[in-house]
């Protein structure tokens, strides 16, 4: 067990950097020069002296390579490098935004559950009836409607019918937890009603090859109402990969915090990497990815380790 | 009896045992004729009939979105009637605006339409690529094994952990804002998944005795993997790719509501529905239009993927 963590722990090596390389060089390709876009406000451009000042003063001018080893000695050692745009280390800006990204994503992933297990169970049980057949049908518009229409409807309805919109200037949680919840009801509803219809499709199929077997069948016989065999069971063998599929849900919710932290205004690491991109800060950009990247891998290792610790049939060599 | 050798005979046999050993669930059910397409098609539809209603509407809307120039008098890019005309209007120089007009005034029916073409060009161009690439480096991986394989991996880690959206919006913004651009950041996504998927289906290939017989007989690498790897796993990867053409379709209309997906002024489903956001109060079809565009567009697409899957790949179900 040890010597797989050990390995797992190993092989993130050269994925990273791997990664980092990559994001390195194609980040550099990039057209626009950050010395000319930190120094061009709108009412005045920079002289060519000052670009040239702070282009060296940056290390813009030294070989791409030799810029390249600059990083990565850098990195190497937990520095991610200084955001010229906000001025000050990436860092602290990254644990600054961390926390509205993963409350959000925690949120999402707790409603999905709360209404997608039961959803999930249903559906497996009436196998075929209507109902199964409508819980299919919304499942598969949650897979298939884009977040950012479904954000975009969520508001045009509370703004048409209810004359209300969320609050727009964001608290944070320790300082008005109630206002805070207001403000990330909605755009965890959002990403929530995408990752429920997964984990919708994964309950119903695995209650489905569950219930089959001989064991539900025997509790069946012994006289057991439908009720616990359901959910003593039955629910307890098909749990395990919805649990993993949710943690992997959590992981993957930084594609849809990026468009649903923009329309909501939420300053979260989903805006960051939209700015961070747009406005062409190399080392925002890869100091974030480089993060999440981390952060994923570890991650996905204890999802892989949970599943171990929770179901003692499984064993890693 | 001259050419009986025992060379030619084990020949022979060594072709016999080359037969591939996958059922050709794919290969029958594509090169039948067309009276047995007919049956197939119908027995598709009985067993999976949501899978045939998106494959219907997934039909209407290509043939929709192929004949765009046909079916409206107007054209994308120019200002026909006044700015966010309610449906049904009457355009400046006559004709009807039957979903109304935009912000600037061009036809929203004239838009989508030709959203549409970008939308689907995007969404079968993108799984396409990135689909080939997977097949050919999940096979290679598996097949070479060792350090090819150990590489081959780390780099698909690095693909799969990245997230998708972010590598698409700095690849576009790092390389411009084209139709091919596009269609490439999207196809990187897929790669990693796909080789995923493809490596684990070729593992056991490799194993099987037709790979060990092609090898006895001193076929190249090249010769076993484009000659009969790939080709035996053509099911799965049909499955990949229907099952990736939704997400290709939501990805690109993601980055265009960015604003780093495709230019202007090629209509786009994302940036139709991004430049709409401001007119909540003034003009809802705008809003609405688009969103409903992608929204059913995906669903058939998916509907049709999942039927497809089922129907082909039995063991893929589960995945999605």
């Amino acid at each position: 067990m040890l010597a797989y963590v050990i390995r797992r722990l190993l092989l993130m090596i050269p994925t990273i950097f791997i990664l980092g390389t990559a994001l390195f060089f194609l980040l550099r390709v990039l057209p626009g020069d950050l010395a000319v876009g930190m120094l061009t406000t709108e009412e005045s451009s920079a002289t060519a002296e000052e670009i040239e000042e702070l282009r060296e003063y940056l290390g813009l001018n030294d070989h791409i390579v030799v810029q390249y080893f600059r990083w990565l000695r850098a990195v190497l050692t937990g520095d991610l490098g200084d955001s010229p745009l906000f001025d000050t280390s990436v860092t602290s800006i990254l644990w600054s935004k961390l926390g509205i990204t993963l409350e959000l994503a925690v949120l999402s992933v707790v409603i999905s559950l709360i209404w997608a297990l039961p959803l999930g169970i249903i559906s497996a049980l009436t196998r075929g009836s209507f109902l199964d057949q409508g819980i299919r049908v919304i499942t598969a518009a949650g897979i298939s409607l884009p977040n950012f229409w479904v954000a975009l409807m969520v508001l045009l309805v509370l703004v048409a019918v209810f004359n209300w919109s969320p609050p727009v200037q964001y608290v944070h949680l320790f300082d008005d937890p109630v206002e805070n919840i207001k403000m990330l009801f909605l755009p965890a509803l959002v990403i929530g009603f995408r990752s429920s219809a997964t984990i919708t499709r994964m309950t119903r199929s695995m209650m489905l090859e569950v219930i089959s077997q001989d064991y539900v069948r025997t509790a069946r016989a012994k006289g057991l109402s439908s009720r616990t065999v359901t959910l003593r069971h039955a629910l307890p063998n098909a749990a395990l990969p919805i649990l993993t599929l949710a943690a992997l849900l959590l992981a993957a919710l930084v594609d849809g915090a990026v468009i649903i932290e923009v329309i909501f205004n939420l300053p979260g690491l989903g805006q960051l990497i939209r700015e961070s991109i747009t406005r062409r800060d190399y080392e925002l950009i890869q100091g974030i990815v480089l993060v999440i990247a981390l952060f994923m891998m570890v991650w996905i290792l204890v999802t892989d380790l949970l599943y171990a610790w929770l179901d003692p049939r499984i064993r890693y060599s | 009896m001259a050419d009986l050798t025992p060379e030619k005979l084990s020949q022979d046999a060594a072709r016999k045992l080359a037969e591939p050993v996958v059922p050709r669930t794919l290969k029958t059910a594509i090169t039948a004729n067309v009276t047995s397409a007919r049956k197939t098609i119908w027995k598709f539809s009985k067993a999976n009939p949501s899978g045939a209603i998106g494959g219907g509407v997934l039909l209407v809307i290509i043939v929709m979105a192929l004949f765009a120039s046909l079916l409206t008098p107007f054209r994308f890019d120019r200002s026909v009637g006044s700015r966010l005309a309610p449906m049904g209007s009457e355009a400046r120089a006559g004709g009807e605006m039957y979903l109304g007009a935009d912000e600037i005034g061009r036809d929203v029916f004239t838009r989508t339409l030709h959203g549409g073409r970008t939308s689907l060009y995007v969404g079968l161009a993108a799984p396409l690529i990135g689909v080939g690439i997977g097949l050919v480096l999940g096979i290679s991986s598996a097949y070479f094994g060792g350090v090819i394989d150990l590489t081959t991996q780390r780099v698909v880690d690095a693909l799969l952990i990245v997230p998708g959206l972010v590598l698409a919006m700095v690849i576009t913004l790092s390389f411009g804002f084209s139709l091919q651009i596009v269609i490439i950041a999207i196809s990187i996504n897929m790669i990693g998944g796909v080789s995923r998927v493809i490596r684990s289906h070729a593992l056991a290939l490799r194993e099987s005795q037709y790979v060990e017989a092609l090898r006895a007989m001193g076929a190249s690498d090249t010769r076993i993997i484009f000659k009969h790897l790939i080709p035996n796993s053509f099911a799965p990867a049909m499955v990949l790719f229907a099952v990736s053409v939704g997400g290709a379709i939501t990805t690109e209309a993601s980055l265009s509501f960015l604003g780093l997906g495709i230019a202007p002024p090629r209509p786009s489903w994302g940036s139709m529905l991004s430049n709409a956001q401001q007119y909540f109060r003034t003009g809802i079809h705008i809003v609405l239009v688009p969103g409903i565009a992608i929204g059913v567009t995906v669903l058939a697409v998916n509907l049709f993927g999942d039927a497809l899957r089922d129907a082909l790949d039995p063991r893929l179900r589960g995945r999605s």
